[in-house]
């Protein structure tokens, strides 16, 4: 029969295994204190990190762009633990400008800029609606029901969707947490949630009717900005992408993918 | 009261709860396959093992998706409660029962299978009815893959997070356990929360394992048998 290893490890070497597995997480603690640099050799390929609900549209820039980059994808504040601790990223796309200001502050930055706004949207999946009508205002604050939104302590989505949910005092909306906007998306796709709060490029790229969802207007949240940052160790091809991704061509994949972009003010 | 404190009390009542379902249903499956020979057994036994194997973000993608009201088992949960699996503590338990049952039901199966069948036998013979023999005679003589079952398990529901992570829906007060209330404090940077519970973990996790390789080590040394 099968045996465990948990269980077969209840022998005298069992304390053996535990030692070496102890010693080895203090091995790591001692690594992970000290933050580490990099120095990147000449022709690599630039490493670019990216918070997980651009990573569709940056996949397609860089594609069009035909430079050599190594795409790797994660929350952002995973991410950011990551750089912080010396993971070797050329650029970080983050989902929202908290964690690139913090790099900046920490002197690891040599670029901080904004490269898209969020929109959010209240999609209702057709069965879940009993009223025939396109979601909108008035459907967010007769809702009653779980509304599935990402956590508002660490995704910018969900703090969007918090303070749409408080504007409107919808006392009978029930808020059930998404670690990313991407598992909210889910909660509703999956039918546990019949309403959820997500973003405009999620229904986009899931070709859900526009009739399904409404756009929330942005006067009532905090803008959604995503900021990218490009370390200071990063090579010069880190510049000639940020370069290629705020031409017009570029721009307009971000826009059709259900972003706004930033003005100039960036 | 503080959030990491009711995170606390969740999740020993999920480790609890989660293990006395084990206990009344595990109990008879892991008897069932130490004593069951046939094709049955030959197709059971993988399937209790496969959560071992099985990344946790599997288990809780089918059961996000079988706790849908859109789908049989969701809707029957729903017409009997009114309320739906998902964001539930009573979700949490289902998936959980899961994702353990392996580390109840195999320790106690080998306990089963190193009974003395003679034993249990002249017991037979001598009048005792099948549950008096299982609780005054099986239990006891396996009372070390018991305590090891019920250890294991507990720990293990303790260090659940993909499964919760999925179906859990993160509600302050109801699921939010203390492994996503750690990631969560990573996630928005509250690295000294984070500590606090992560080194909680730590200690219990090494006190529990400490204590059952001793108690282990000691009923070794009392019956002379690995049982």
């Amino acid at each position: 029969m099968i045996s465990l290893s948990v269980w077969s490890s209840f022998r005298p070497g069992g304390w053996f295994v535990l030692t070496v597995l102890v010693s080895s997480m203090l091995g790591a603690c001692t690594l992970a204190a000290e933050p580490l640099t990099h120095q990147p050799l000449p022709h690599e390929p630039l490493r670019v990190a990216v918070a997980a609900n651009f990573k569709p549209v940056l996949e397609q820039l860089i594609n069009d762009s035909s430079m050599a980059i190594k795409l790797s994808s994660g929350s952002t504040g995973a991410l950011y633990a990551q750089i912080k601790y010396g993971a070797p990223y050329d650029i970080f796309f983050a989902a929202d400008d908290i964690r690139p200001e913090k790099l900046e502050s920490s002197n690891l930055t040599r670029i901080r800029k904004t490269y898209a706004y969020g929109r959010l949207v209240l999609w209702i999946p057709e069965k879940k609606l009993h009223t025939a009508s396109t979601p909108g205002e008035t459907t967010l604050t007769e809702f009653s029901g779980p509304i599935a939104i990402a956590n508002p302590l660490h995704a910018p989505y969900g703090r969007a969707a918090k303070e749409l949910l408080s504007h409107f005092e919808t006392n009978n909306a029930k808020p059930v947490f998404g670690l990313s906007v991407a598992q909210a998306f889910t909660f509703v796709r999956t039918g546990n949630a019949p309403a959820g709060l997500v973003g405009l490029s999620q229904v986009i790229a899931s070709s859900i009717s526009k009739d399904r969802y409404w756009l929330v207007p942005e006067l009532y949240h905090e803008p959604i900005r995503q900021q990218l940052v490009v370390m200071k160790t990063a090579p010069g091809s880190a510049e000639v992408f940020l370069d290629f991704l705020y031409r017009d061509t570029s721009r307009a994949v971000i826009t059709e993918a259900g972003y706004r972009l930033p003005e100039d003010d960036h | 009261m503080d959030q990491d404190l009711i995170s606390l009390f969740i999740t020993i009542r999920l480790a609890t709860t989660t293990t006395i379902f084990l206990i009344l249903f595990g109990t008879p499956l892991a008897w069932w396959l130490s004593q069951s020979r046939g094709w049955l057994r030959t197709l059971i036994e993988p399937m209790v093992a496969l959560p071992i194997v099985l990344p946790p973000t599997v288990v809780g993608f089918y059961l996000l998706i079988a706790f849908s009201p859109d789908s049989l088992p969701g809707e029957l949960w729903q017409s009997a409660t009114g309320t739906t699996l998902a964001f539930s503590f009573s979700g949490l338990v289902v998936g959980s029962v899961i994702y353990s049952l392996p580390f109840y039901v195999q320790p106690l199966q080998v306990a089963f299978s190193a009974l003395q069948r003679e034993l249990i036998e002249a017991a037979a013979t001598l009048g005792a009815s099948p549950l008096d023999r299982f609780i005054s005679l099986v239990v006891p003589l396996c009372r070390r893959g018991f305590f090891i079952a019920i250890c294991l398990s507990f720990a293990h529901t303790v260090g659940e997070f993909g499964i919760v992570l999925m179906i859990g829906g993160n509600l302050p007060e109801e699921t939010r356990v203390l492994s996503i209330a750690l990631f969560d404090h990573v996630e928005s940077l509250d690295y000294g929360r984070a500590h606090l519970l992560s080194l909680g973990l730590i200690l219990f996790s090494f006190v529990l394992l400490l204590v059952l390789y001793s108690v282990d080590r000691r009923w070794q040394k009392v019956t002379g048998v690995a049982r």
